[in-house]
């Protein structure tokens, strides 16, 4: 599966968490279902062309997380007990961390908090109409 | 135990210190980048660890143990320049090599000539520089090292061959292998290596894992509504390493506690404090450039 | 890296050959062709007439050798003559490898233990020169029908004209490689050790009180580990300088461990 991941070593985010970004979010999309198999360390390492122990530390907090679980000699799988709810808390990761770089960058252009809350506002009204008017 | 340990090196040439009381250690299944300006000793420390020249002080081990005939069994070692036989082959080296090492892959070996598009016929003496660290390097990954020191293994060499080289890093480092190498390409550092140590002149001003320096290492912003003053308090904080000012923006590039140092910054009434992720190549500068700017 | 030096070798030798062997060829194109006048020994090369008693060399060179006994270990001094400038050729082989020590030092093999290697083998090949140009100093003979005139009363010396005649380029050797050990250039040292010993050698004749006594005993202490001196005494009568074949393998093998010491301690 090389296109499911991608990592930009030159970003200042560490390369584990951007990792570790990248595979909460396949599963809150769920472009990972629960019981696949991820790819072997080293494959995606290669893959990747990233360091190989980068890898082995992004799966060893996704395990911790309750994301994954690895069973030895067989490899990494998307964990299947609850994962509507693992899916449903690591979209929420991931959407927090989109929002709040969003707010980031709005107070750093010198929108405040009331002139944002109103920009937010409007983008939901825009975004939920749309998927109202093309249901997915 | 580490792969490479070594601990409070020092080589003076006359009165020049070219390496001065470095402690820098790859552990086993690690991948280091060393880093410096040239001239930063990146050399010298590779060459004390290859006992091809003596420590003035300082202590080195491989694998646990100091670096004897025995260690280069299961050590490969890339030269920064190219230090092969220019008047026998391609095809000559790799024989000789067969016959040093038990542990030499004949087929790999030739998998990898032909990756590098080496020609086993010619002499070294008429390959390029890039083609002749090919051949080095071809030799370092045949032996199937479990220890890899890389003194700059892409240098000369195309884009593409650069590519192949960082695969082999990464191909060495999952199967077990323990790599040091040396690099001016940042790209390839940050790719390539887990953790990192920065020479400059002689001293190791920086070394740790990537993830953790990225994580660490931040710079705080701080915008004032008229001329950023100076932030006195903070000048001498261990936690900051670099303070920039330029108009009404205070920059300061801080190597732990960012959220504290933006806290602090709040004393001096600023319109608003930001704190954002250094690139690797941020921090290496940060680690290399002198004092504050 | 045996192997390299292994190639370095059957590389010299094949120099070595070709040029032994072609000058073995001229020889023997050229005795036939040429003419001699009995009288006054004039040699030319092509018939020339007009020189009535004219005969081929070959004819010649044969009615001159067969009342003649040919001890064989003149051809050994001979080939020993050949041996030691190919010993002096390889001489500096350390500092050859110096200029790949990044490659070669950096393997499973102690910097001492190759050292000695790289001797062995340089030492064989001195060997095999010496044999080469044993066998082929022969060929000339046998052209000319002279190869039954050779005689073997002497053999019983050759083993020691061989130890002495390679005992000395093994010392020239040593010297230069103990001089080299450590430098990546050796050519230049190679080549001022011939001016060296050749102006030393010619110095030691200057009768004593010509010159003032600390230079004509420094010129005399310096000719004991003179290969030049010893060539001398190689190519005289053996009988007498076993004293001698002593002091040379003992210098040869003094200098090569002082090369060996020097090269075990170098810095890249």
């Amino acid at each position: 599966m090389p296109a499911l991941f991608t990592v930009d070593p030159r970003n200042g985010v560490p390369l584990y968490l951007q990792l570790i970004e990248q595979v909460k979010r396949a599963v809150a999309l769920g472009t990972l279902d629960a019981g696949e198999q991820l790819p072997t360390v080293k494959a995606l390492a290669v893959d990747l062309t990233i360091n190989p122990n980068t890898v082995a530390r992004a799966y060893r907090e996704l395990e911790r997380d309750g994301i994954i679980e690895t069973s030895p000699g067989r490899g990494s799988f998307v964990r299947s007990g609850g994962v509507a709810r693992d899916a449903q808390r690591a979209g929420v990761d991931v959407a927090e961390g989109v929002l709040s770089e969003a707010v980031r960058e709005s107070r750093a252009l010198g929108v405040d908090a009331p002139g944002q809350r109103t920009l937010f506002e409007r983008a939901i009204a825009r975004w939920f109409a749309s998927e109202e008017r093309h249901p997915t | 135990m580490n792969a490479i340990e070594i601990a409070n090196l020092t080589k003076t040439y006359g009165a020049q210190r070219a390496v001065d009381d470095v402690s820098l250690s790859v552990p086993d299944g690690g991948v280091c980048g060393l880093l410096g300006p040239n001239g930063a000793g990146k050399s010298t420390t590779f060459k004390c660890l290859l006992t091809l020249a003596r420590p003035t002080s300082g202590t080195i081990e491989v694998a646990g143990a100091p670096v004897s005939p025995k260690t280069f069994e299961y050590l490969a070692y890339v030269p920064e320049t190219s230090a092969l036989f220019s008047k026998y082959t391609v095809a000559d080296h790799i024989e000789a090599t067969r016959r040093a090492y038990g542990t030499f892959d004949v087929k790999r070996a030739a998998e990898l000539a032909a990756t590098f598009k080496l020609d086993s016929k010619k002499r070294i003496g008429k390959l390029s520089k890039g083609q002749r660290t090919a051949v080095a390097i071809v030799l370092a990954f045949a032996i199937r090292p479990r220890v890899l020191v890389l003194d700059e293994p892409a240098s000369g060499l195309d884009p593409m061959f650069q590519r192949a080289v960082l695969d082999l890093i990464i191909d060495a480092s999952a199967g077990g292998a323990s790599v040091l190498f040396s690099s001016h390409q940042i790209g390839q550092v940050e790719r390539a290596a887990d953790s990192i140590a920065v020479l400059k002149g002689g001293k190791l001003v920086l070394r740790g894992d990537i993830d953790t320096l990225k994580g660490d290492e931040k710079i705080v912003e701080a915008i004032f509504s008229s001329d950023a003053p100076s932030p006195n308090g903070l000048a001498n904080d261990p936690r900051v390493r670099r303070i920039e000012r330029s108009g009404r923006i205070l920059r300061l590039h801080v190597a732990s506690d960012a959220a504290g140092v933006a806290n602090a910054l709040q004393s001096l009434a600023p319109k608003t404090v930001d704190v954002f992720d250094l690139s690797l190549e941020d921090i290496f500068l940060g680690a290399v450039s002198d004092g504050v700017a | 890296m045996y192997y390299m030096d292994f190639l370095r070798v059957r590389r010299a030798l094949r120099t070595y050959s070709i040029v032994l062997g072609c000058i073995v060829i001229l020889i023997a194109i050229t005795i036939p062709l040429s003419r001699v006048t009995t009288h006054g020994f004039t040699v030319g090369i092509g018939g020339d007439s007009s020189l009535g008693d004219a005969r081929t060399g070959l004819a010649l060179l044969h009615e001159l050798g067969k009342d003649h006994s040919f001890p064989i270990d003149d051809f050994a001094t001979a080939a020993i003559a050949f041996a030691i400038l190919f010993a002096t050729g390889l001489s500096t082989s350390l500092s050859r490898v110096n200029e790949s020590a990044l490659f070669a030092f950096v393997k499973p093999t102690s910097r001492e233990r190759s050292t000695w290697v790289t001797f062995g083998i340089d030492a064989a090949a001195i060997f095999v020169a010496f044999l080469i140009a044993f066998v082929l100093s022969l060929v000339p003979f046998a052209e000319v029908g002279l190869l039954g005139r050779i005689t073997f009363d002497s053999a019983v010396h050759l083993p020691a004209t061989i130890a002495f005649g390679l005992g000395i380029g093994l010392m020239w050797y040593g010297m230069v490689q103990a001089a080299t050990s450590t430098l990546t250039r050796g050519g230049a040292i190679l080549g001022i050790s011939w001016g060296v010993f050749a102006t030393m050698r010619g110095l030691g004749s200057i009768p004593q009180g010509t010159i003032p006594d600390s230079f004509y005993w420094f010129i005399h202490a310096f000719n004991t580990i003179n290969p030049l001196v010893y060539l001398q005494a190689s190519f005289g009568d053996l009988h007498g300088h076993y004293g001698s074949l002593g002091v040379v393998w003992l210098v040869a093998l003094a200098a090569l461990a002082i090369a060996t010491f020097r090269r075990s301690r170098m810095e890249v």
